[in-house]
Formats: structure tokens, C-alpha cells, sequence
């Protein structure tokens, strides 16, 4: 995720750096007093390469999807809980069926 | 009353547990529910520490009331309807990325708009397309298997839009004013 942060960042510096550029170009339009109809080639480059790095970072800095069905295999996981005093074992539940297959957490 | 007593007296018996007091008689159809109810309460929780952790959605119980007390052997007592379970916590935290990566790419969008120098219809069609990258972006990152991660298809397409627009005109006339005015 620090990755992605640093990505995000990077783009966003790129970003800015075009806008630098962009308004240095409208001072020399404004001089030899020509009309704005677009910043030049390498700016919109620089655009288009931030808007790249800053979707990527867009896309895997918030966090990944959980998976909402209850028997997938991320969501099978039990998890006892941490204090383990007062926790007995020796109840009505120890004559059900037990799932052998679940997967501790601690 | 002598009737409502005695399946008081039946529903006790089967239930095995002192639930109802004997010196209130509910109308015939409220007691029969609750026999139903704890009956059907101790079949469908097989593990209470795995069910506590899913919210159930819905569970609608509807109750076929008005029937004779008599239980013959081939009736149903009352119909479930049951909606698949989905996890609540994490159909959330799913929701809360979409929202996330859709408001920082508005932002994004409007920035570059502003740079490009958009005025009018062209902004917002640049917003348009740059929501159309970002759904497909989305799209890539379920792997292509929406309905592990979301109930439907609107939730992750049409989610963050218009807040996204809102964020995206902001930053649009800021970014425009800071290059092309000032």
C-alpha cells in the first residue's frame, strides 16, 4: 500500500508540474499574443501518463474487495476469542457433529 | 377456552420448556406461533459463534394462522422465505473502496479538465469517460467475478457518480482558474 501511495504521489507531482508548464505557455501566448487552443504535445502527454500512474494508484491504494459470501474460502476462518479463561469445553455441544475442516485463526 | 387450554397444555408438552405461564391464554393462533418459533429455533443454528458473525438479512416468517389446532402429519406450519446470506462487514468495506477510488479520480479528472482547458459540454463528457475508465478499472480488480464481491451490477457501475460530479466541477473550475486566469 505504501507502493501505491508513493504512485499516487508521483502522478499527482506530474499533475502539477503540467499545470506549471501549461501557464508558462499561456505567458508566451500572451506575448506574441496568439489565442489558446490547447496546451502542446508534450504537456498532454504529461496528462495523460499522471492520469495513468494516479488510476493505478486509484485502484489498489483504498484496499481489496472482500468476498461477501459466507462459504468462500477467506470466510471460513474461526476465530476463538482472546481470552481463553473462561472458555469450557465440557457442555451439550460436545455430542454434535463436529466440522472438521474449518480452519483456525488465533 | 377449554380448546385453547388444551393445546396449551399439548404445545408445553412437546416444547419440553416452561416458556408459556399457564395463567395468561393467548388467542389459539399467537400460541401455535410460538410453539412454531421455538421449535424452529433449536433446528437452524447449528453453531451460534459462525452464525453471529453473518447478519441475516431478511427472514420473513408468515404464518398460516387461521388453520385448525389439529396437526396432521402432512402440513406445513409455516412458510420461511429465506434470502441468501451475504456478509454485511464486507459488502460494506467494498462499498466504502468504490467510493474512495471513484471521489479521487473525479478529483483527478477535474484537474486535468481544468489543465486541458475544457469549457462547458467537453468537461463533462471528459467526467463521463474518465468514470467509464475507472468502472472498468473496478471491474478488472473483481477479477472479472462481480457477484463474489457485490450483489448486483448497478452497486459497482453507478455507486459514487453524481458525488463524483459534484467533486469533479469543483476542482475543475479551480484547477481552470489557477492556469487559464490567473
Amino acid at each position: 500500500m505504501r507502493f501505491g501511495f508513493a504512485i499516487g504521489l508521483f502522478g499527482v507531482v506530474i499533475l502539477s508540474h503540467a499545470a506549471y508548464s501549461t501557464v508558462q505557455y499561456r505567458g508566451l501566448l500572451k506575448i506574441m499574443e496568439e489565442e489558446f487552443s490547447g496546451p502542446p504535445l508534450n504537456v498532454v502527454a504529461e496528462l495523460l501518463v499522471g492520469l495513468v500512474l494516479c488510476t493505478w494508484a486509484a485502484l489498489t491504494v483504498p484496499g481489496k474487495f472482500l468476498s461477501i459470501h459466507p462459504d468462500s474460502e477467506e470466510n471460513r476462518i474461526v476465530s476463538l476469542p482472546d481470552n481463553m479463561d473462561f472458555m469450557i469445553f465440557n457442555h451439550r455441544g460436545r455430542v454434535l457433529p463436529s466440522q472438521l475442516d474449518l480452519k483456525l485463526k488465533h | 377456552m377449554r380448546h385453547s387450554l388444551s393445546c396449551l397444555l399439548s404445545s408445553l408438552a412437546q416444547s419440553r420448556t416452561l416458556s408459556l405461564s399457564l395463567r395468561s391464554s393467548p388467542a389459539p393462533p399467537v400460541s401455535f406461533f410460538f410453539r412454531s418459533l421455538t421449535q424452529r429455533r433449536r433446528q437452524s443454528l447449528p453453531s451460534p459463534r459462525l452464525a453471529r458473525r453473518f447478519a441475516v438479512e431478511i427472514k420473513i416468517v408468515r404464518d398460516m394462522g387461521g388453520h385448525d389446532e389439529s396437526e396432521t402429519s402432512g402440513r406445513k406450519e409455516s412458510e420461511e422465505i429465506d434470502v441468501p446470506i451475504f456478509s454485511g462487514e464486507n459488502m460494506q468495506s467494498n462499498m466504502k473502496v468504490i467510493y474512495y477510488s471513484r471521489t479521487f479520480m473525479s478529483i483527478i479528472g477535474g484537474v486535468i479538465a481544468g489543465i486541458l482547458g475544457f469549457t462547458g459540454l467537453t468537461g463533462f463528457i471528459f467526467y463521463f469517460l474518465v468514470m467509464a475508465i475507472t468502472s472498468i478499472g473496478l471491474i478488472a480488480k473483481t477479477g472479472f467475478s462481480i457477484h463474489s464481491y457485490f450483489t448486483s451490477w448497478s452497486q459497482i457501475i453507478f455507486d459514487g457518480f453524481l458525488g463524483g460530479l459534484l467533486s469533479f466541477v469543483l476542482f475543475w473550475t479551480f484547477a481552470y482558474d489557477i492556469v487559464h486566469i490567473f
